[in-house]
């Protein structure tokens, strides 16, 4: 946290060391989560993308007060957002030699990747409003009074949307995996 | 579920970061000052900076004492993590008999409903639970919910009142004159947000908060006031339980019992059903009775038939239909004291999603699409 206060301080004051560590330090999170939101990767890169043009273009009136990561948090979700709407696009595979998974080990990147990938699968099948929900929770570490301030809609809601979210991906998984 | 970027996408993510970065203006941040050094040069135009400075923090100062109190409050509603307060309706019987329901809401979704004669609903938003205790019965149906609270917007379902406060704006649209209230001075701040309008009146000497008035334009019959409020009391697990009481009788709702997809048709069928089960044939005091409302009028004599299990799940799969309206839907209910069967007599109308239309259903359970500006004033 301390280190956030520090760089965001750096940051309105123009340096470019501030960003490359901003962005070294939050780019794979922001991927996650716009991958978990647009299930596509070329639209989760294109995400991530605006969102960090955006914020190194805005250090001069950057004058953002609380936390750096959930500031960066909800400019994703609001370009992921945006991105939907206009987007007329296919759910993508997800290109494994783009993409790197948890474990280091080659055989744990194949598993991991195919892991990753049921999930998604998972996930796209949710409705938006759950599946942004279930992506900010498990993924983003937000805790549901902040999803609903992001959300603009009651607590109770964004627990509803959660508890579907997840029984519905139970629910699929489970298939899949019986199948 | 964890992604990371390999080297060319970081490289040419960050590449691009760094352009806009340089391309942002040519200004340094430390040229602004050039500004305020312009303003201390010249001793006139310090001594008008300085009496702008002063003007404007004496300004600030009395502007936030007047509101400070409303944002203190507000602060306190979204905060809390409990909340007990009683909540006043009218019944639109006529009499103008009023409602008075205990609230005790415990987060995340926990809430109890209780009436002067002991009527309660304990609702479990998390788990979909729902108990209802009638003690003139000896009787309590407990049942899964999930269908009913889905898509139901909670602004107007049974956390309305609650919801509605914890999105209360920080600043008020108008501040009122002062009004006792109970005894006490209150100042009063008013809130305009979409089809509702919160009043919120603050004790004038301590800051607490003593009322909430909600009413809503294009359902009057919604329109509530909220006394006795506290925040954060402890509020026990036990009393949130979904046990039934000892030797009461157990009526239960299967899982699937009400639609998840509401419809006018089963609307229609609530005005119909409703109207044939009261002796004088009229349709309900208002879109969405509460079961006290049921009760009071069978005590009266108001009632006839079966009022049975499978009848009331009908007749709520049609309030149902009221409650997943949307706030742009404009519903209105004018059924009150009306007669089924009584000549081209409006009793609902509502806008569907992306119509210009209304679509109004008439005593005879007809219905029309009319433009706006022809609706029954």
């Amino acid at each position: 946290m301390i280190e956030d206060e520090i760089l965001k301080w750096r940051f309105r004051q123009g340096s470019k060391e501030a960003l490359c560590r901003i962005y070294e330090k939050y780019l794979d999170y922001l991927l996650t989560l716009a991958v978990g939101f647009a299930n596509d990767f070329n639209t989760a890169q294109d995400i991530v993308h605006d969102v960090f043009v955006r914020f190194a273009a805005s250090w001069q009136g950057f004058g953002q007060q609380g936390n750096l990561k959930s500031y960066l948090t909800t400019c994703v979700v609001n370009q992921a957002r945006d991105h939907i709407r206009r987007a007329k696009h296919q759910p993508g595979e997800l290109k494994e030699d783009a993409l790197i998974g948890d474990s280091d080990c080659p055989e744990q990147i194949v598993i991991g990747d195919e892991v990753s990938q049921r999930l998604n699968r998972a996930l796209a099948e949710l409705p938006y409003e759950q599946r942004e929900t279930v992506v900010l929770h498990l993924k983003g570490d937000l805790r549901f009074r902040e999803i609903a301030k992001l959300q603009d809609v009651s607590i109770n809601t964004v627990a509803g949307r959660y508890r579907y979210g997840l029984d519905k991906l139970r629910s699929m998984l489970n298939d899949e995996v019986q199948k | 579920m964890s992604f990371s970027a390999d080297a060319e996408l970081r490289k040419q993510l960050l590449d691009d970061a760094l352009k806009a970065h340089e391309q942002t203006g040519t200004q340094s941040p430390f040229e602004k000052a050039n500004i305020w050094r312009t303003i201390m040069k010249s001793r006139t135009t310090k001594l008008a900076a300085a009496a702008v400075v002063v003007i404007a923090g004496v300004l600030c100062v009395q502007f936030l004492t007047g509101t400070n109190a409303y944002a203190q409050v507000v602060q306190e509603i979204r905060n809390a993590r409990t909340v007990v307060y009683t909540v006043i309706t009218q019944t639109n019987q006529g009499n103008g008999e009023t409602v008075k329901t205990d609230v005790a809401y415990k987060e995340p979704g926990l809430l109890r409903m209780s009436t002067v004669d002991g009527y309660v609903i304990i609702l479990d938003s998390t788990s979909g639970k729902v108990i209802s205790i009638v003690p003139t019965l000896q009787m309590y149906t407990i049942g899964d919910v999930k269908n009913l609270l889905n898509n139901i917007d909670t602004t107007k379902g049974p956390f309305d009142s609650i919801e509605s406060m914890k999105k209360l704006p920080a600043k008020a649209d108008e501040h009122l004159d002062p009004r006792e209230i109970d005894g006490v001075i209150c100042d009063g701040y008013k809130v305009k947000q979409g089809d509702l309008t919160t009043t919120v009146w603050i004790d004038a000497k301590t800051g607490d908060l003593v009322q909430v008035e909600q009413k809503y334009a294009s359902a009057p019959g919604m329109n509530k006031i909220i006394k006795n409020i506290k925040f954060n009391v402890v509020l026990d697990d036990s009393l949130f339980s979904m046990t039934p009481p000892e030797g009461y009788r157990a009526s239960e709702l299967k899982s699937d019992a009400f639609a998840s997809v509401s419809t006018e048709d089963m609307f229609i069928e609530f005005m119909r059903l409703w109207s044939s089960l009261t002796v004088d044939g009229m349709f309900p005091p208002v879109a969405t009775p509460t079961p006290k409302v049921i009760m009071d009028m069978g005590q009266q004599g108001k009632l006839k038939g079966e009022w049975n299990m499978p009848v009331m799940i009908r007749m709520t799969n049609g309030m149902l239909f009221v409650y997943r309206l949307p706030q742009s839907s404009n519903w209105r209910y004018m059924g009150e004291n009306v007669k089924f069967g009584t000549p081209d007599k409006a009793i609902f109308w509502y806008r569907p999603v992306g119509s210009q239309m209304y679509r109004v259903i008439y005593a005879d359970l007809t219905v029309r699409e009319v433009a706006e500006d022809k609706l029954p004033k």
